[in-house]
């Protein structure tokens, strides 16, 4: 018995896809085939969908009802940074081990983390800087031409100040 | 004078629908002087007007933009099992040991409301709802016989489970009548399959306020059901926890003086025949399902080595099997696989593996036998339709009857046309 708007018909599938690329039909057609959607359409879709992440590592988040999938790109930190040091795009096949020796600059790691506030465990705004903050570390980039992690130590001290929302 | 002419039907058709309308006008009127009395407020107008294809519905009195509330109703105003519970049906409810499902408790209510008439605070929205409904389980046989197979099987199932739930509940109904002597004899198997379908066709899904159970994920909402489905509309609802009331918000514009409609959800024609009781034609969502033994069927002259029902068992381990079938634009992936799958000669797992999953080039002799099988259960199932539509020069004494009939006839020439335009891209 269904009522109007049933929520429960809906059902979320998570993958990781390239962004803008599509995706060999063999590792999402497990995923989606007993959905009774079709996997290259599917891929086609994923491919439009995220046309402004090309050749990062993404996390798609499908919607699907009855045959029909809503596709959302969900943000990671990771990729949210890599993004924002807009490097030129590479093939993924032939550039191995890819460096990011960039610098962004503070107000652009608040951005980021405005964007991942929902999806961060951290109290207040400040945790989330921080942890973008870790990520972009890890990811080797430069915040203001220092390294990240000073800018963490300064946060620490009071030295700097991140907005409260 | 002529008596055939476009205008002339459009002007009969016209007085039929004024007529109509002023009819029901006065009841209307009380409903919304009754929900304006609770709180309601309407803030985008609308209101209800016979229209051609889809009968009663709301018309927009201006146009609306998207992202426009259409309807806001206060939480007071709808009906769930908190309703219920507040009611002077508790008392019975708690002393009934045996569960009831969300559905059940609400039709319950909805029939002891009905049938104490005037004295319900109520009145004035059962006044509106229609006595009858035209899903399957109102059919009489002979309409039901005009229905696809696979869809009379799931009307006898649904006809099943309705009379389960009532014998589950005759100890409460008759309890209900000893108390409350002014319902006596309106408890009946057809008043509670009314108000089965009613709480069907109607409800809303929400949130449960007490998480955990599923209870209160129902609510009858008054005004709200008389918005039309369509396929081609989207909205967001739910309840808004600044203003506690339920809130529609379209997100599709509409302009001024056409109908107003709402998404109940991407279901396919059988779906909506069975549960709401109408289809809608060439609606994108449908879907002609295959059985997995009407696809073995079609193997069976090249199967000689039986390993059709390995092959099947195959996919049914990787829950392929499901949603094998045909909409508006071919084959379900599914269904591909399946007839690929089946079409390969070679004997192995691994092979079988990359013929499902990824694109393998098949023979000339795998890809005949693949288009050929495709046609064969194509052909098969419009047999099935064709065997119905013969003319049958009867005219059915009862308007509702014949009503019915036409619906199950439409919903299966629906079905056909889907299969013709495949076969034909097939060729």
């Amino acid at each position: 018995m269904p009522p109007k708007f049933d929520p429960t018909e809906i059902k979320i599938v998570y993958l990781r896809a390239v962004g803008g690329e599509v995706g060999a039909t063999s590792s999402l057609a497990p995923k989606i085939g007993p959905l009774g959607l079709s996997p290259k359409k599917v891929g086609d879709d994923i491919a439009k969908a995220t046309a402004d992440w090309k050749g990062l590592k993404i996390t798609v988040k499908l919607t699907i009802q009855n045959r029909q999938a809503q596709i959302e790109v969900v943000p990671s930190a990771a990729s949210l940074i890599i993004r924002a040091l807009k490097e030129p795009p590479r093939d993924r096949k032939k550039v191995k081990h890819v460096k990011h020796s960039g610098n962004l600059s503070f107000d652009e790691i608040v951005e980021i983390a405005r964007t991942m506030r929902p999806r961060s465990m951290a109290r207040y705004l400040v945790g989330t800087v921080k942890e973008i903050l870790g990520t972009a570390q890890s990811v080797g980039c430069t915040i203001d031409g220092s390294n990240p992690h000073d800018i963490i130590e300064k946060i620490n001290n009071g030295e700097m100040e991140v907005p409260d929302e | 004078m002529c008596e055939m002419g476009r205008t002339l039907r459009r002007r009969k058709w016209l007085k039929a629908q004024q007529a109509c309308i002023n009819q029901h006008k006065k009841s209307y009127q009380q409903l919304f002087s009754w929900l304006r009395s609770n709180g309601f407020t309407m803030i985008t107008k609308l209101k209800p007007a016979l229209f051609k294809d889809t009968g009663r519905g709301l018309m927009a009195c201006e146009s609306v933009s998207a992202g426009q509330v259409i309807v806001s109703l206060p939480r007071n105003l709808l009906i769930t099992s908190e309703t219920v519970k507040r009611s002077y049906l508790l008392p019975l409810l708690q002393l009934y040991n045996k569960e009831l499902t969300p559905e059940e408790t609400l039709s319950i209510f909805v029939m002891c409301e009905k049938a104490r008439g005037q004295k319900s605070p109520w009145l004035q929205y059962f006044d509106i709802i229609p006595e009858f409904y035209s899903t399957p389980a109102y059919f009489s046989q002979e309409a039901i016989k005009e229905l696809p197979y696979s869809l009379q099987e799931n009307v006898q199932i649904q006809i099943c489970c309705l009379q389960r739930s009532y014998q589950k509940l005759k100890g409460l109904l008759l309890q209900i009548e000893n108390f409350f002597p002014e319902v006596k004899g309106q408890l009946t198997f057809k008043d509670y399959r009314w108000a089965w379908f009613t709480v069907n066709t109607r409800c809303v899904y929400l949130r449960a306020a007490c998480k955990g159970e599923n209870e209160g994920s129902f609510a009858l909402a008054p005004f709200l059901d008389l918005l039309n489905h369509s396929s081609h509309v989207q909205v967001k609802a739910g309840m808004n926890q600044e203003n506690n009331c339920y809130e529609i918000v379209t997100l599709t514009p509409f302009s001024k003086y056409s109908q107003v409609f709402i998404n109940y959800g991407n279901h396919d024609n059988r779906r909506l025949l069975l549960e709401y009781g109408f289809i809608l034609p060439s609606n994108p969502n449908d879907i002609i399902q295959f059985s997995s033994e009407e696809i073995k069927c079609a193997f069976e002259k090249y199967d000689q080595l039986h390993v059709t029902d390995e092959k099947l068992s195959f996919l049914r381990e990787r829950k392929l099997l499901s949603s094998m079938g045909c909409s508006q634009e071919g084959m379900t992936w599914n269904l591909v696989a399946a007839l690929k799958l089946l079409s390969v000669r070679k004997h192995s797992r691994e092979f079988w593996n990359m013929v499902v999953y990824e694109e393998v080039e098949l023979s000339q002799q795998e890809q005949k036998k693949v288009a050929e099988c495709a046609r064969f259960i194509l052909v098969n199932k419009l047999k099935e339709y064709e065997k119905k539509a013969v003319p049958k020069k009867k005219s059915y004494e009862n308007l509702r009857e014949s009503f019915h009939v036409r619906l199950a006839q439409a919903l299966c020439r629906e079905e056909q046309n889907i299969i013709l335009k495949i076969l034909k891209e097939l060729e």
